[in-house]
């Protein structure tokens, strides 16, 4: 992961930070916005996940609190953290094209495995191998 | 009476979806204070693919995303970086493919040299029908 500190994207709830994911646990990086409408799509996988136990953490691109919110409340909320990526700048270093993309990362904080578009079901068996090995 | 229409119907448009927030980042619609400096940035903003549109370079491209890759070009190069540094790190994270300036690589060389070996054999034919021998002119 490239070092980068993200302020909260919703009050009460941390922001992201690299050193965060280097906690020697495996995480799931999911970067996504409440304007992008596969994210809705991969929102139901997202929440199996995160009531499996994967920790999720969040970077919200380019977006506002309000539409943020609006968006969690609607599609459910899986996020332990999420960073606010206003100015892109943490996308681009993450080499994300789009939203959504989510990244495998190991208690070191190295990025494992990257997923481009959105989590379908058929995704659930692969993403939770790969964080099994980075858990290894 | 048909501006009337025109600015009701406007009323009754609403977007259905939350929209995508322009870059926040300093220099997406900024130029640098330095005219040599925005120069350089220029020049590689127009080398440099939207992820987005990808019909566009990023100098061209309205997407919020080309606005945060304008940005970091910007930064970059104020910070006294290389442009071609800067190439060098895009292309690391999303491939050849974010360059509109080729590189030659050992994947890509065929397509530099294609044209230079054609060229060569047209040379040759054409010297070869040009310079024909003087006994094959007198049959």
């Amino acid at each position: 992961m490239p070092e980068f500190d993200l302020p909260p994207a919703l009050p009460g709830r941390p922001g992201l930070d690299s050193k965060a994911l280097a906690n020697g646990k495996p995480h799931l990086v999911n970067v996504f916005a409440s304007w992008c409408v596969p994210c809705r799509v991969e929102a139901p996988q997202l929440g199996e996940l995160a009531k499996a136990g994967v920790p999720i953490e969040g970077i919200s691109v380019r977006d506002t609190t309000e539409n943020l919110h609006a968006f969690l409340e609607e599609n459910g909320d899986p996020f332990q953290r999420i960073g606010a990526d206003d100015d892109g700048k943490v996308q681009l270093a993450l080499g994300s094209s789009g939203v959504p993309e989510t990244y495998v990362v190991d208690g070191r904080g190295r990025i494992v495995y990257q997923h481009i578009g959105e989590i379908r079901p058929e995704h659930l068996g692969l993403l939770l191998e790969k964080l099994k090995e980075a858990g290894e | 009476m048909k501006q009337l229409l025109v600015l009701a119907s406007l009323l009754l448009t609403a977007p259905a979806f939350a929209q995508e927030e322009q870059s926040t980042a300093p220099y997406a619609y900024r130029q640098l204070g330095d005219p040599a400096q925005e120069t350089k940035a220029q020049d590689l903003m127009e080398s440099l693919r939207c992820l987005q549109c990808q019909g566009q370079s990023i100098a061209d491209s309205d997407a919020p995303i080309a606005g945060s890759m304008r940005s970091l070009v910007r930064e970059r190069i104020a910070k006294g970086e290389d442009p071609e540094a800067i190439r060098a790190w895009l292309i690391e994270r999303y491939g050849d493919y974010v360059s509109y300036a080729p590189q030659l690589t050992t994947l890509t060389w065929p397509l530099f040299a294609v044209p230079a070996v054609l060229m060569l054999i047209a040379f040759l034919l054409l010297r070869r029908r040009f310079t024909r021998k003087p006994s094959e002119d007198g049959q």
